[in-house]
């Protein structure tokens, strides 16, 4: 039995010494970076199970036509993009993953993540490790906000869905209803983890610097089974619109129960999650038409794309339609874009691959916006945060998501403003 | 608003008591407490889900369907798992069912996929209107459903000789052995009467809530406490303190915050286990 425990012991000292061994270099097989052959290996960390696999797995795709287009296209330099799969249905997993790929595997360039919670346990393993990561989905304001030298996030912030969604509110609902923004009655209500809490800060800051009349402000939980209190405190402040941070299950019974007890506002306004996934639509069915969404942008009209940007999209699209029956959601394309400017525009000028190299490639980055296909662009701040995201205000017409506002994105123009009353 | 938010509060309770009886039901006579029950949840909801998508049918008759299926599975559960650690440790009963949850979600992860399905069904957002209130048709029919199921299930165990057998075993296993009460077959029964009483709450939980591999997550947590408020083991205890919990949280809620609703149950509960840890109905042991 002592022997045994010894060699165990001898095995795990190996193992870690093995660990702290590692380079922060991108690992590559079959070759040296540089010429030309081998594989580039990417570690992808997302919830592919549990509660969030849903879309965990939809932006995993997204991740992985990008690697396919880039490599049927010659790859990066002639070597070819292989993608690591580590799934993290919830922040101890994203932090155990994260360890697992870069000082096991040495893997030292990441992406992911989808969720903030797990992102924020998952990033500051791969920081340690000098690794370089890409955020192509968590929108919490903290993750860029930490002060890390390798995060890069090509999509917007949590606070800046929010604000979006109170200027959508003061520049032009309150005009189309014939009020002010002063006199704009509008409700705050938001699930309250760091997600919704966040998105609601931005909806709130913004809608103070608009004057805009906030007559209720409730935080509830996600796994609320009954949301009438909450229903009915809107139905006594009767305001005109309501602007909602929901993840999917809270957001159909709020739409349901709001119909229960004739809760009617002039608008509502969801600020992606919940309000933005075809199973929202495909549950409420009528219920949902006439819906805003404040999200990254998903399909957005060409003309707020450049033409090389529009060829894209429509590629994507072909890739994803032929193993897909859902269009892209907002979060899928910030995926693809997210993934495509990494490998099409920063790793092709990559020698070592390090982490410090990628970044100074990343700060040197300067892509208009309409370059990418969901009309963003790219110039990264010293934070690592995309100054050229960009939000958009999509509407459910007709069971589909449609971008219309602002008037470049649009591919159609918003409409049921004020919503009709229940039928 | 206050009349309005106690009805509120006493359908939200009795779907709560109804979906905490199965969960009851089990505990008073295996001894055992079921983490997967949660799990069990999210399966009848799955079949009633399929039920109206596949063959049209309307989510309170899916019990013709859902109920026996559901019986079948308890039945096979404790056949083949929880009748082999019946009397083992209590680690080794968690381990089993928590480890049983986990397989069924991931499962249903792997099977149907991670979407969320929702049955659509007029009377899911109609109201009926008396006087200045407004009372959801699918909440009053779940407080129907429930009222008529507690009642049948509580007649059953007072008045037939299989529910004599099965209040025998959960008072005290070891008389009712020496009684000639086949024990073994009690439990195979009661673990499927607990099935039938999750499939037919599932089945109202379907009008409300969409269905996917973790929706069971929603209303597990809530269970647990109202099954240790109302009594571990007791079914009127289950509805009591469904009712209980379910006006506490509608009126804080609404008087208070959101917030507060989430916390004050727990400190109803945290209370009442100073006062009464045996629960509003259990019997101290």
């Amino acid at each position: 039995m002592k022997k045994i425990w010894l060699t165990v012991l001898a095995a795990l000292l190996a193992v870690s010494l093995a660990g702290c061994g590692g380079s922060n270099k991108a690992e590559t097989t079959e070759g040296n970076q540089g010429d030309g052959g081998g594989d580039i290996k990417l570690g992808v960390i997302l919830p592919l199970s549990g509660n969030l696999a849903l879309l965990g797995n939809e932006i995993m795709d997204a991740i992985n036509i990008a690697a396919d287009m880039k490599n049927k296209s010659g790859g990066i330099n002639g070597k070819k993009i292989v993608t690591e799969r580590a799934d993290a249905p919830d922040p101890n997993a994203g932090s155990t993953q994260a360890n697992r790929l870069v000082n096991t595997e040495n893997i030292k360039m990441l992406m992911g993540t989808y969720s903030s919670g797990i992102a924020a346990a998952s990033v500051p393993v791969a920081m340690r490790a000098n690794a370089t990561y890409v955020e192509v989905n968590a929108v919490a304001d903290e993750i860029t906000g930490q002060g890390y030298k390798y995060i890069w996030r090509n999509v917007a912030t949590a606070s800046m869905m929010g604000s979006n969604a109170s200027k959508f509110a003061a520049e032009y609902i309150a005009p189309k209803l014939n009020l002010t923004p002063e006199k704009l009655k509008v409700a705050i209500i938001h699930e309250d983890s760091s997600w919704g809490t966040s998105v609601s800060n931005g909806v709130r800051t913004k809608a103070e610097e608009y004057n805009l009349n906030i007559v209720c402000d409730e935080s509830y939980s996600s796994k609320s089974t009954d949301l009438s209190p909450l229903i009915l405190k809107m139905t006594k402040a009767k305001p005109d619109v309501v602007i909602a941070s929901s993840y999917i299950a809270d957001a159909i019974l709020l739409q349901k129960q709001a119909k229960q007890f004739d809760f009617r506002p002039k608008a509502w306004i969801g600020t992606s999650a919940g309000h933005a996934l075809g199973d929202y639509a495909g549950s409420l069915g009528q219920d949902a038409e006439g819906i805003f969404v404040s999200d990254l942008p998903g399909i957005v009209s060409d003309n707020g794309l450049d033409k090389d940007a529009a060829q894209l999209k429509q590629e994507f699209l072909t890739a994803w339609k032929a193993s897909h029956e859902t269009v892209p959601s907002g979060v899928t394309f910030g995926a693809f874009c997210g993934a495509w400017t990494f490998f099409n525009d920063v790793l092709p000028q990559c020698k070592t691959f390090d982490a410090e190299e990628i970044r100074n490639i990343y700060l040197g980055l300067d892509i208009e916006l309409g370059s990418l296909p969901d009309g963003t662009g790219v110039k990264y701040g010293q934070n690592g945060q995309n100054e050229r995201a960009t939000i958009v205000v999509e509407q459910w017409q007709n069971g589909a998501l449609v971008a219309v506002w602002p008037d470049n994105y649009a591919a159609a123009q918003p409409a049921s403003l004020p919503l009709p009353a229940y039928k | 608003m206050f009349l309005q938010n106690l009805v509120n509060g006493i359908f939200v309770g009795a779907m709560y008591g109804l979906t905490a009886s199965g969960l009851s039901l089990i505990f008073g006579v295996l001894n055992i407490v079921n983490f997967a029950h949660g799990e069990f949840i999210m399966i009848g909801m799955y079949i009633t889900y399929f039920a109206g998508a596949l063959l049209g049918v309307n989510p309170i008759l899916s019990v013709l369907i859902s109920v026996p299926v559901m019986l079948i599975l308890g039945v096979l559960v404790e056949r083949f798992l929880i009748n082999r650690i019946i009397n083992s440790s209590d680690m080794a009963q968690i381990f089993l069912t928590v480890g049983l949850g986990l397989v069924l979600s991931n499962l249903a992860l792997i099977f149907i996929g991670g979407n969320y399905y929702s049955v659509r069904v007029g009377y899911a957002t109609e109201s009926l209107k008396l006087g200045s209130l407004l009372i959801g048709k699918a909440s009053f029919l779940t407080f129907i459903v429930t009222v008529i199921t507690f009642i049948v299930v509580s007649m059953m165990l007072k008045y037939t000789f299989i529910g004599k057998a099965i209040r025998a075993t959960s008072q005290d296993r070891t008389t009712a052995q020496l009684m000639g009460v086949n024990t073994g077959f009690i439990y195979t029964v009661a673990f499927g009467l607990g099935m039938v009483l999750v499939a037919i709450s599932a089945a109202l939980l379907t009008i409300m809530f969409p269905v996917y591999p973790n929706i069971g997550n929603h209303f597990v947590v809530i269970c647990f406490v109202i099954v240790v408020l109302g009594g571990l083991g007791s079914l009127p205890g289950a509805l009591v303190g469904g009712v209980i919990v379910g006006v506490i949280e509608i009126l804080c809620g609404y008087y208070f915050s959101m917030g507060w609703k989430d916390v004050v149950p727990f400190l109803v509960l945290i209370i009442c286990l100073l006062v009464r840890p045996q629960g509003i109905f259990g019997t101290r042991t």
